[in-house]
């Protein structure tokens, strides 16, 4: 008898664990604030946009589906916001559903959603550069597509190395790194130039295995970062030089992240969990620290807002969890911060 | 005999402080009815239990353990082609279920996953030290004679060391393994409307009175496609679920002898699987191309041999498992991936049982088993173990005292291209349980048990490539089961009742987190979770001449909390496929040979990852089937039975798995023809 009364209490006790969860609320205006791209985690479909506000400093979780009615699908990779005849844009790469979604930017209602497959085999977009009226999405296939803004067609598919994953422009050439990454142990290790007007791939430049991110300075000189192998071959940072479009210098900068701030690679050090930064102009490495992270349980990136002379790092919690986004300033002072979704990737800023 | 279980009927949660109301009160209504001397027990012509009762459930109510089993009748009414399915609907059991044809089916109990659940057919249990878990969909219903669950201690005669070990386990038994009394044979075809078709053949020969042999042929093959509803921009779309064919076969033998004091009894099964893999449902991407196949060979020998007082009982076995994965779509230089896996494993045990001081019995056996992998990611892998149990049960009367000591010894060499790892484990687990029948007339119980269990980690988990941890400790887990029951009788009128609750302490829990980034991942001992809960269950039954009617219903409570770490946002929050409420029941009726049946599992909602939100949310889902059965008698020699049902009648797409929809509603039926 005393064991179905402790029972009968315990449950009463218990009930608001199992409360179902609350539902998200739509925002409706997004045009000040930040949109958070959300990758989500493979395979469970839960990629999403969420929206922190200025006016109230609110989260708005799960955006795209509230506004849409549909979730934006599996590994959301890279988004880019661009202006057309006076709209706001954004296209975002979805990777595992290898769609391409296009939003207005103040709204987040869709306007157009671009299937990239090869018959039945996804090409798997990664990263987005918009010039004018073209996109340009490099997909994890091997392939550039092209896509047109204004009718939403993909209007050449242009053939570049392996599993590309980083791209840059620099005047009328668009470059593109091939990582090789799913090919592990054996990386690619080139980078791929397209002109811009005839579409074709003029130059090929041999750098490093498993290339990704490319950051351009005012000098129009390239630096690449190489991921190594994730065991005996280190990261490093080589300089693609403007004029002879070759490899000029590797740099051995140990780092996993990097970011460009005008003419500054901002980089993360594991070593002193700390973000330092490498002068592109003079090459050096200034090895002072600029922000203490160690109190970050897993920095996965970070993303500096020039509208907002702000700095983003994202703290991914476990990386099945909802990632932590917190604000510094370029002397390396906290502002503030906000919890996004799972696997915080990008921001873009509506002012 | 085992009791029968009556369950009343009942739908979610949201009642279950009324509920057990309700169970109280008909406890104190039959308490006072009871107290009146059980003469109609005696008078009453009617056997409880009767190898042919329409129960659709069976709790085992005087096991001092959770314990339940499933008779081939009670599976014909389900109306399941498969051994996973059939468990769904056994109170506290949470199957993960891929869906379709061929999706794996694993079971886990009172949040103890598939690697603390065993899973033993005909007496030996199946190794797998791969991946740690054993697929339940191959073992189709076809042939088996009966499925039993038990947690904390296996509950029947000549189980092997290996058995007392696991924390869950499942044991199939075969109708293959079974002396005939006389030459019989069955011949059985299904066909389901989502493209499953079944085929299968038993023949059992008696040869004299001590020797009997039998052969079993069995086929299940389909399209396995079906539609489901999904969103795409437009708005709400059909989608079919393809790249779904099967192709499957499995031929089965066996050789009994039976002398004055002892049994000896021969298997083997040889099963070759070729399947397409429907993969994950991504948003917008539903193509896929992976294939798998399977190939697997099983031998296996068992002797029993009685003395005046004691026995034992000995078995050896070799089992070896193929896999080939394929995936054509895989964006790496080769354009593919092509990984084969070949699994052996051997043993053999012996198991001594005496009767001691009159009313009580003593046990004491070990098993040595021998397991090698052959594969394209870790290379040779070898594991030699030693299981071995001593276990003490007797009898004082009102009270009975089960206890039993089991250890593991294992032993892992792995080799790769470059280096040679070692690795050595060493665990005991201990078990005790008391049971009390308070009052002589009456069939009111009281049990508990107590048992300290552990999973070593698979191979998977410490060899595998870059995501193996070679430090991994064994997960270990505290387990507390307390629970009354009680069953009455008056007339033609049976009911039953049981109500167990439990605290599940798991430790060092095995988890794939990633380290620096979403490209590196690996196996942590990090995971601890308090679970507690309770399961509770009720059987009313009428039966007379003409009409047998029974009515069941369960209903289990599952919390479950994250203990890992108390700064991160998961604590404290329920762990991820873990519902709170789940409920299954049936209502069965009987007349003469028509029997008519509807069943029901309801589970509640469940977050697919740890953080409790909503874009972790998996909504509730209601399965409800109904069946109709008739047989028909031709001539003295054949009977032909069918049954024909409709399952997931309320036709929704729900999803166990996150991203893995069901198939709506659908329609089988089934035709056996016997022959005796």
């Amino acid at each position: 008898m005393r064991f179905v009364f402790f029972i009968v209490i315990f449950s009463l006790v218990a009930c608001h664990k199992d409360d179902p969860p609350v539902a998200p609320l739509a925002a409706g205006e997004y045009s000040n604030g930040l949109v958070v791209l959300n990758e989500g985690l493979f395979q469970q479909n839960n990629s999403s946009l969420c929206f922190y506000s200025f006016a109230d400093q609110q989260v708005y979780t799960q955006s795209f589906f509230a506004e849409n009615g549909r979730g934006l699908g599996d590994t959301a990779n890279d988004f880019e916001k661009y202006t057309l005849d006076g709209i706001d844009y954004i296209i975002i790469a979805v990777d595992i559903s290898s769609q391409i979604e296009i939003v207005e930017a103040n709204t987040l209602k869709s306007i157009a959603q671009i299937p990239l497959f090869d018959g039945t085999t996804p090409r798997e977009p990664r990263r987005i550069v918009v010039n004018g009226y073209a996109a340009y999405v490099c997909s994890f296939d091997g392939t550039v597509s092209v896509i047109d803004l204004t009718t939403y067609e993909v209007v050449k598919t242009i053939s570049v190395g392996a599993n590309p994953d980083g791209m840059v422009q620099v005047g009328n050439e668009l470059y593109v790194s091939n990582s090789g990454g799913l090919n592990f142990p054996v990386y690619d290790s080139t980078v791929s130039v397209i002109d811009m007007t005839t579409r074709e791939v003029v130059h090929t430049i041999e750098t490093r295995i498993n290339c990704t991110e490319m950051i351009v300075d005012s000098q129009n000189d390239i630096y690449i970062f190489s991921n190594g192998n994730y065991s005996d071959v280190d990261p490093a940072i080589l300089k693609i030089d403007a004029n002879t479009k070759e490899v000029s210098t590797e740099f051995t900068i140990n780092t996993s992240v990097i970011e460009k701030v005008s003419d500054w690679i901002y980089y993360y050090d594991s070593s002193d969990e700390s973000i330092k930064r490498f002068d592109m102009i003079n090459d050096t490495n200034e090895s002072t620290e600029i922000i203490d992270l160690s109190a970050f349980n897993d920095f996965s990136g970070m993303q500096y807002v020039a509208e907002l002379n702000t700095l983003f790092c994202y703290d991914a919690n476990g990386y099945v969890n909802a990632s932590a986004v917190r604000a510094y300033n370029l002397s390396g002072e906290y502002q503030y911060e906000f919890t996004a979704e799972m696997n915080a990737k990008k921001i873009i800023c509506n002012e | 005999m085992p009791q029968r279980l009556r369950d009343t009927n009942t739908s979610s949660g949201i009642y279950r402080a009324y509920m057990l109301c309700v169970f109280v009160t008909m406890w104190l209504i039959s308490l006072s009815a009871f107290s009146q001397t059980d003469t109609t027990r005696k008078i009453n012509p009617i056997l409880i239990f009767t190898e042919k009762d329409s129960f659709s459930r069976i709790s085992v109510v005087n096991s001092p353990v959770p314990h339940f089993v499933l008779e081939d009748e009670t599976l014909r009414q389900l109306a399941v082609r498969d051994v996973g399915s059939a468990m769904r609907f056994i109170p506290g059991v949470q199957l993960k279920d891929y869906g379709g044809i061929g999706g794996i089916k694993t079971v886990s109990f009172r949040s103890l996953g598939a690697n603390h659940t065993g899973v033993m057919i005909d007496g030996i249990k199946i190794p797998n030290v791969q991946s740690g878990a054993v697929n339940l969909n191959p073992v189709e219903v076809f042939g088996i004679s009966s499925i039993a669950f038990t947690s904390g201690q296996v509950e029947e005669n000549n189980a092997p060391a290996t058995a007392y070990l696991s924390g869950n386990l499942i044991s199939v038994k075969s109708l293959l393994a079974q002396q005939p009394e006389k030459l019989n044979a069955q011949i059985y075809s299904c066909v389901n409307s989502l493209s499953v078709f079944e085929e299968g053949f038993l023949v059992r020969v008696p040869a004299g009175e001590k020797l009997f042999f039998g052969f079993q042929g069995f086929t299940r093959f389909g399209e396995g496609d079906y539609v489901f509803q999904s969103n795409n921009q437009d708005g709400p779309v059909e989608l079919r679920r393809e790249n779904s064919r099967l192709m499957s076969f499995k031929f089965q033998g066996a050789a009994g002898l039976r002398l004055m004091n002892s049994q000896t009894l021969f298997r083997f099964s040889f099963y070759n699987n070729e399947q397409e893999l429907p993969g994950a449902m991504i948003l917008y991407n539903p193509y896929n191309d992976q294939k798998l196949w399977n190939e697997d060979l099983n031998v296996s020998l068992t002797h029993q041999h009685y003395f005046q007082h004691w026995k034992f009982n000995m078995h050896a076995f070799y089992q070896s498992a193929f896999l080939r994965y394929y995936d054509p779509d895989y964006l790496n230089l080769q354009g593919y991936i092509d990984n084969t896996y070949l699994q052996q494993n051997a043993g053999a045990g012996l198991i001594f049982s005496r009767m001691i001081f009159k009313e009580g019995m003593m046990q004491l056996g070990s098993d040595f088993l021998f397991s090698d992998l052959k594969s394209s990611g870790i290379g040779v892998t070898i594991r030699y173990e030693n299981n071995s149990v001593i276990a003490l049960k007797h009898d004082f009367g009102k009270l009975k005292l089960e206890t039993n000591l089991t250890s593991q010894v294992v032993y892992d060499v792995v080799q790769n291209e470059d280096s040679t790892t070692v690795r050595n484990f060493f665990e005991l687990s201990p078990f005790a349980s008391l049971s009390w029948k308070p009052f002589e007339q009456s069939p009111f119980r009281v049990r508990s048990f107590y048992k300290r269990t552990f999973a070593l980690p698979t191979f998977n988990d410490l060899y595998y490539n870059l995501i193996g941890n070679t430090h991994l400790k064994p997960e270990k887990a505290h387990l507390f089961n307390a629970g009354i029951s009680y069953s009455h009788r008056i007339k033609k009128w049976y009911s039953e009742f049981s109500l167990d609750g439990f605290y599940n302490v798991i430790q060092d829990k095995i988890i794939a987190i990633p380290t620096k980034d979403l490209f590196n991942w690996s196996m942590q001992n990090i995971g601890e979770v308090h679970a507690y809960g309770y399961d509770a269950g009720l059987l009313i039954n009428y039966e007379s001449k003409i009409w047998k009617f029974t009515v069941n219903g369960s209903y289990s409570y599952n919390l479950s909390l994250d203990k890992s770490d108390s700064e991160s946002t998961t604590f404290d929050k329920q762990i991820p496929y873990t519902p709170f409420h789940n409920a299954s029941g049936g209502i069965i009726l009987v007349r003469k040979d028509f029997t008519v049946s509807s069943n029901f599992i309801y589970t509640g909602f469940r977050y697919s990852l740890n953080e409790n939100v909503w874009s972790n949310y998996l909504e509730p889902f209601t399965d409800w089937s109904f069946s109709v059965s008739k047989d028909f008698k031709i001539g003295k020699k054949f009977v032909v039975e069918t049954t024909a049902a409709a399952l997931n009648v309320l036709n929704k797409n729900y999803q166990v798995i996150r991203s893995f929809p069901m198939p709506g509603r659908h329609y089988q039926l089934k035709l056996k023809i016997v022959i005796q």
